[in-house]
C-alpha cells in the first residue's frame, strides 16, 4: 500500500505528467519523475516517519504525551542556525554542494541537543517534567532571538526566514534524500535495538531500574540518537510541525498496542501522513505551492480535535 | 544477608533519615511500621538502590550500588504501593511477563487470583486487583529479598487474606513488609523494625512489640490488644 502511495502521488503535481513519455529518458516528463517527483514523495515519507517515531520515543522517554523534538526546542535552535546564515548574506550559498542553511540548521539542533543533555545531566533525573519545561523555556529563549533576526534583516532575507521557518519539502535531485535516509535509517535501528528497554520504561523507570536495566545509559544513547536523526532532517526540510504530536496519538489510539508493537507502524504512518499532506500542498490551486508545514497542521489539527471529541 | 547502615539521608536539606542501623540474617523476615512520613518508604527504596547512598546498604557483603544491574535484581526488588505505569496499552499478563525473572506466571497469576483477568489492559483494573498485581509481579520476579510497601493498604479484607497467605507461604524467599495494619503485622509475626523520629527500634520477637505496655506505651491509648487481635481504639 505504502509503495502504491508513493506512486501514485508522484503523480500529482502543478505540472501534470504524461504516462506515455514518463519511460522516454530524453523527455521532460521523465526528469520531473526522477529529479523532482521521486525524490520530493520519498522525502516526505521518510520524513513523516521520522517525526513521527521519534514523537512517540521521546514521549516515552519523557513519559509525556505533549513531549516531541520539537517541543524540547531542537527545532528552534535549528532554526536560529538557518536564519542565522541568512542574515549574514550566505543563504544562498554552499559548501560541498549542500547549502550553508542545511549545515547551520544541522549544528543549531545539535547544539540544542546537547544543551538539553547537559541540562538533563544536570537535573539528574531525565524523567522528568522539569526537562519539558527546559524545552519550552529554551523555545521561547531561541523565538525571542528569532524575532531580533527579524527586526535586523532586510526584506528579502526575512522573508526567507520566514519561509524557513514553514518548512519545506521542496527538493531535487537525490542528496537531500540521501541526508534523511540516513537518519532515518539511524533511527529505526537503533530503536528496534532499544526495544526491550522502551518497553520497560513504559512501565517506569523504576520499574526497569528494579529488573536489572541499566536504564541511564541506554536512553542517552537513544535519546542522542533520536536528536541527531531529527537535527538532520530539520537541516534539510526545517521545521514541520504537529507530526510527531499528533501520528503517535493517532497509533496509540487506534491500535492499543504498547511501544514495541507500534515502532514500525508509526514510521508508517507518520510517513503515509505527510506524504497526503504534501500532496495535498502540491494540488491545491494557488499562484505558488502552500508549504506543507501549514497543511499538517491544518489536517492535523482538526483531525487531532475530532479524535479527542469522538472518544468521549 | 542484608545490613543497612545510614548516618544521614536527606532531599536536598530535609533530612528525612538519621541513625538507621539495622540487620537482616538470610533466613528472617522483616515487619517495618511508624507513623506516616517517618521515612518507611525512603528506607525502602535505599535498600533497593533507587534511593542512591554511599556505603550505606550491603547485600551479602557487597555495597548495594556497586552489584551490577543484573545481579542486584536477582537479589532485591522493590513492590511499590501504587501500580503506576505510563503506557496504557499494557496487559496484566505482559505486565507479569516483564516482570519475571525466575518466577512463574501461571502460578502467580492463579494465586493472586488475577487468572481471568491476565488480558485485560493493566489500566482498566480496580485498584485493589491492581495491588493484587503487584503482588503477583513480585513472585515472577522471585528476588532473593523482596521488599513490599504498603501491600494491603488499599484492599478489601478478602484480598488482604490473599496477599497474607502469599506472604505466609513459601513461594518468596525474603520478605521485608511495610504496613500500617497492625493486625497483619501482628499475624505475620516478623521481627519488627519501629521507627519514630526520636529513633529507630527492633524488636526480634513480634510479641514483645504486640506486648500490651510496650502498645501502650508506643501509641497511648489508642492501640489495644484482645486476646488474638490488636485493634484502633475509636
Amino acid at each position: 500500500m505504502v509503495f502504491s502511495l508513493i506512486i501514485v502521488s508522484t503523480f500529482f503535481g502543478k505540472v501534470s505528467l504524461d504516462i506515455g513519455k514518463i519511460f522516454d529518458s530524453s523527455s521532460v516528463d521523465f526528469h520531473i519523475l526522477t529529479q523532482v517527483r521521486f525524490p520530493r514523495v520519498l522525502l516526505a515519507f521518510l520524513s513523516g516517519g521520522v517525526l513521527s517515531l521519534s514523537g512517540l520515543l521521546f514521549q516515552n522517554i519523557f513519559r509525556n504525551d505533549l513531549t516531541t523534538p520539537f517541543t524540547l526546542g531542537i527545532s528552534g535552535g535549528a532554526t536560529l542556525g538557518a536564519s542565522s546564515v541568512i542574515l549574514a548574506g550566505f543563504g544562498s550559498s554552499g559548501f560541498l554542494g549542500i547549502s550553508y542553511i542545511t549545515i547551520f540548521s544541522f549544528v543549531g539542533a545539535l547544539f540544542t541537543l546537547f544543551l538539553i543533555y547537559f541540562i538533563s545531566k544536570r537535573l539528574g533525573d531525565i524523567s522528568t517534567t522539569r526537562l519539558v519545561l527546559v524545552g519550552i523555556a529554551l523555545s521561547f529563549l531561541y523565538s525571542s532571538f528569532l524575532l531580533i533576526f527579524y527586526y535586523l534583516s532586510s526584506f528579502e532575507q526575512s522573508y526567507q526566514i520566514l519561509r524557513y521557518t514553514m518548512g519545506s519539502l521542496l527538493t531535487v535531485g537525490y542528496r537531500d534524500l540521501f541526508i534523511v535516509f540516513t537518519g532515518a535509517v539511524l533511527l529505526l535501528v537503533v530503536s528496534f535495538y532499544f526495544r526491550r528497554t522502551l518497553k520497560y520504561i513504559s512501565v517506569s523507570y523504576d520499574f526497569a531500574f528494579l529488573k536489572g536495566i541499566d536504564v541511564e545509559k541506554k536512553i542517552m544513547t537513544l535519546f542522542i540518537v533520536i536528536s541527531f536523526s531529527v537535527g538532520l532532517l530539520v537541516s534539510v526540510t526545517g521545521p514541520i510541525g504537529f507530526i510527531g504530536l499528533i501520528v503517535p496519538h493517532m497509533v496509540k489510539r487506534v491500535l492499543r498496542r504498547s511501544i514495541d508493537e507500534l515502532l514500525t507502524l508509526t514510521f508508517v504512518s507518520g510517513g503515509i501522513f505527510l506524504l497526503l499532506c504534501d500532496t495535498v500542498a502540491r494540488v491545491l490551486p494557488s499562484i505558488s505551492e502552500i508549504p506543507v508545514g501549514i497543511i499538517t497542521s491544518l489536517i492535523g489539527g482538526s483531525l487531532f480535535i475530532y479524535i479527542l471529541l469522538k472518544k468521549r | 544477608m542484608l545490613q543497612v547502615d545510614l548516618d544521614r539521608f536527606a532531599f536536598g536539606d530535609k533530612t528525612v533519615l538519621k541513625d538507621i542501623s539495622l540487620t537482616l540474617e538470610k533466613d528472617r523476615n522483616l515487619t517495618i511500621m511508624g507513623a506516616n512520613g517517618c521515612g518507611k518508604s525512603t528506607l525502602a527504596k535505599i535498600m533497593c538502590a533507587l534511593y542512591k547512598t554511599k556505603k550505606s546498604v550491603k547485600i551479602d557483603g557487597e555495597y548495594v550500588e556497586r552489584i551490577s544491574d543484573k545481579k542486584r535484581a536477582l537479589k532485591i526488588n522493590y513492590i511499590p504501593p501504587k501500580l503506576q505505569i505510563y503506557d496504557s496499552y499494557v496487559s496484566v499478563k505482559e505486565y507479569l511477563r516483564l516482570s519475571r525473572i525466575r518466577g512463574e506466571i501461571e502460578s502467580a497469576l492463579t494465586v493472586s487470583g488475577l487468572y481471568e483477568k491476565q488480558d485485560l489492559y493493566c489500566k482498566d483494573l480496580s485498584s485493589g486487583e491492581a495491588q493484587l498485581l503487584l503482588v503477583a509481579s513480585a513472585l515472577c520476579h522471585g528476588g532473593e529479598i523482596t521488599v513490599f510497601d504498603e501491600p494491603v493498604s488499599n484492599l478489601d479484607p478478602k484480598k488482604v487474606k490473599t496477599v497474607f497467605d502469599i506472604l505466609k507461604g513459601d513461594m518468596l524467599l525474603q520478605k521485608i513488609v511495610i504496613t500500617h495494619n497492625l493486625q497483619f503485622a501482628y499475624k505475620l509475626g516478623y521481627p519488627i523494625f519501629f521507627m519514630q523520629k526520636s529513633g529507630a527500634r527492633l524488636y526480634d520477637d513480634c510479641d514483645e512489640f504486640f506486648d500490651k505496655e510496650n502498645l501502650f506505651r508506643l501509641f497511648g491509648g489508642s492501640v489495644v490488644k484482645r486476646d488474638d487481635i490488636v485493634v484502633i481504639e475509636l
